[in-house]
């Protein structure tokens, strides 16, 4: 039985349409990602799914039933938010406590519940400090603890990373992830950041521009985008007019039936004299830069008018180097072909 | 070293500016002369006798401590669902009820004494404690919206959001989230609310009367035809109920929040 459903729903803000026609379905216990660049309405469908916004049109139910206009704290979902929005008078057991004793459970076994919801997240020790005596990464955990401490379905979690440093959020992915698959609730987790999305999700919700772009697992997100935006936002890729038949690459600037999707670590650059082998695509161009992170190397050809982006493992060979003639290849198999022509 | 003397003396010198006139006030309460005097003639406590002893003195030191309470009460109830509303929603005509509400700031209570009477007469509020009330809830509930709103930011309201994600209602979030919150706000504006209405003089003149009267009105008819000690015993006693008050205030809410940072 589908946990979540949100049917056509629309919302607007005086005249800015923040969603146009969403409809997304979640499983029990999934972990679904809403990707996308801030302002693509991410975060509006969340607090949606919440209750914080009535929607303009459309329905949101939970297990069958209508929760389209119930009031948030009616909804048997719990949201983790983006500022932890922990109560700073209460302590940390009596913020945890708060949800089990709003729920009508005693004091002692709201208490009860409470400790073991921050045993769960590693803060046992924690429980008579105060919100503001923690670190962010603490505060994170107890926002965590609380959300999850009357076993909703549904965890709403809005960019709960984003403050955390770099380190700390590596860390805490990993640990949000194992906490979730424990408990076993579904997790619907708003974020900017690709790589957070594909190292945590079962699905990813690619969003932009108030639409869901494409619903599907992080791979395919990534090796089949379904749209000139995921191609373009998800990793890297080099977006080439092509004639659908023949996967010929057109000049920059023509229109072809289809547009080639091309991720650079399919792509070669070969100096000349080019060892171009079946099935291969060939373009020829010109170095224009190569820029080295240490790990990998990314090379940028100038061929037919675009810019081509190859990676290569580790520094650049000494055999390449920029204003360079080459031959960029890439297998057929490599390329993912999307609809519509390139601008 | 130099520095932190100075800044010692400075302080110290502001205190004896704030705390001097008191001292002469009380100073001349007690003195023995038929006049004031200070620093007295003698000590004696006959001028609190005198005043205690009358009853219209004691009669409306009572109604000015009513009316002083009941007015910071209905302010509250009036000035916190206001803020809210101008905090958390945006409706047509927003920074018109601002302004409304905001305005007897500005307003000399004078004006608003005469224009209370004036129109206040058709609908009873005349020479009476309501008509008081009424006029006194105008003048002081801006002081609490005043304290109040810059509280209500939008950390709060996430915290709000917050409770209500935990299964808190509108009026349970209230009490336990929002009003924790802004408490020191509450606080301070019920106290500046409290004593504006307290030492009210222009507003309360045009509906006072013989038996009703506020202790500063009675204390300005008094002033116009005689001046003895008993007014600085009448003022002395004010002080010290503050200062009463303070305390009581101290021990149950707490006044910490005045010199907290956070």
């Amino acid at each position: 039985m589908v946990l979540l459903a949100v049917d056509n729903v629309s919302k607007s803000f005086g005249k800015h349409q923040a969603l146009r026609d969403v409809s997304l379905t979640i499983e029990p216990g999934e972990f679904v990602s809403l990707l996308g660049p801030s302002g693509c309405g991410k975060t509006t469908l969340l607090r949606m799914i919440a209750g914080f916004l009535q929607v303009n049109r459309g329905t949101i139910t939970i297990e069958g039933q209508d929760i389209t206009h119930l009031p948030p704290h009616k909804r048997p979902l719990n949201t983790v938010f983006q500022n932890y929005a922990l109560f700073p008078h209460l302590s940390v057991l009596e913020n945890v406590a708060y949800g089990p004793r709003r729920a009508g459970v005693s004091k002692a076994e709201a208490a009860s519940r409470a400790r073991e919801a921050l045993d769960l997240v590693g803060l046992s020790d924690f429980s008579s400090r105060y919100p503001r005596q923690m670190s962010g990464g603490q505060q994170q955990r107890v926002a965590l603890a609380r959300a999850i401490v009357n076993k909703p379905k549904l965890l709403l979690l809005d960019e709960p990373l984003s403050a955390l440093d770099l380190q700390l959020r590596k860390r805490m992915q990993i640990e949000l992830k194992e906490i979730q698959e424990k408990i076993g609730v579904a997790f619907v987790f708003v974020t900017h950041d690709q790589e957070e999305a594909m190292a945590m999700s079962d699905r990813i919700a690619v969003m932009s521009g108030g639409r869901i772009e494409q619903v599907d697992i992080a791979t395919n997100v990534y090796a089949r985008p379904a749209t000139r935006f995921v191609a373009d936002f998800i990793g890297e890729a080099s977006l080439l007019p092509v004639e659908r038949q023949t996967l010929r690459v057109l000049p920059e600037g023509s229109t072809g039936d289809a547009m080639a999707v091309v991720r650079p670590e399919h792509v070669s650059v070969l100096a000349s004299p080019p060892a171009v082998r079946d099935g291969q695509l060939t373009l020829d161009g010109r170095i224009e830069t190569i820029v080295g992170i240490g790990g990998a190397t990314t090379i940028y050809v100038r061929a037919e008018g675009h810019l081509i982006l190859a990676r290569r493992l580790g520094l650049a060979g000494s055999d390449l180097s920029e204003g360079q003639p080459v031959t960029v290849a890439f297998d057929r198999e490599a390329v993912h072909l999307i609809d519509g022509a390139a601008s | 070293m130099a520095i932190r003397v100075l800044v010692r003396l400075v302080s110290l010198l502001t205190m004896a500016f704030l705390v001097l006139p008191l001292v002469v006030i009380i100073g001349a309460s007690l003195t023995t002369s038929k006049f004031l005097a200070f620093p007295p003639e003698g000590l004696t406590l006959r001028w609190y006798e005198v005043v205690i002893s009358d009853p219209t003195y004691v009669a409306s030191f009572v109604t000015s401590t009513l009316l002083a309470a009941a007015a910071t009460l209905v302010a509250l109830l009036l000035a916190l669902p206001a803020a809210i509303a101008i905090a958390r929603f945006d409706f047509p005509g927003k920074a018109t009820f601002s302004g409304i509400l905001l305005s007897p700031l500005v307003l000399p209570h004078l004006v608003l004494g005469a224009a209370l009477l004036q129109f206040g007469a058709p609908l009873g509020l005349t020479r009476n404690f309501t008509a008081l009330l009424v006029g006194h809830v105008v003048i002081i509930t801006p002081f609490i919206l005043r304290t109040v709103l810059p509280l209500l930011t939008q950390d709060q309201r996430s915290l709000e959001e917050a409770s209500r994600d935990l299964g808190a209602g509108p009026f349970e979030t209230f009490f336990l989230v929002t009003l924790p919150q802004i408490r020191s706000g509450v606080v301070s504006g019920a106290i500046f609310a409290f004593i504006t209405s307290f030492i009210n003089v222009e507003l309360s003149i045009f509906n006072t009367t013989g038996e009703l009267n506020t202790i500063p009105v009675q204390l300005f008819n008094y002033v116009q035809y005689s001046i003895d000690p008993s007014i600085a015993a009448v003022s002395a006693a004010t002080i010290l109920a503050a200062v009463a008050a303070i305390i009581v205030i101290d021990l149950t809410i707490g006044l910490d929040f005045l010199s907290d940072n956070d």
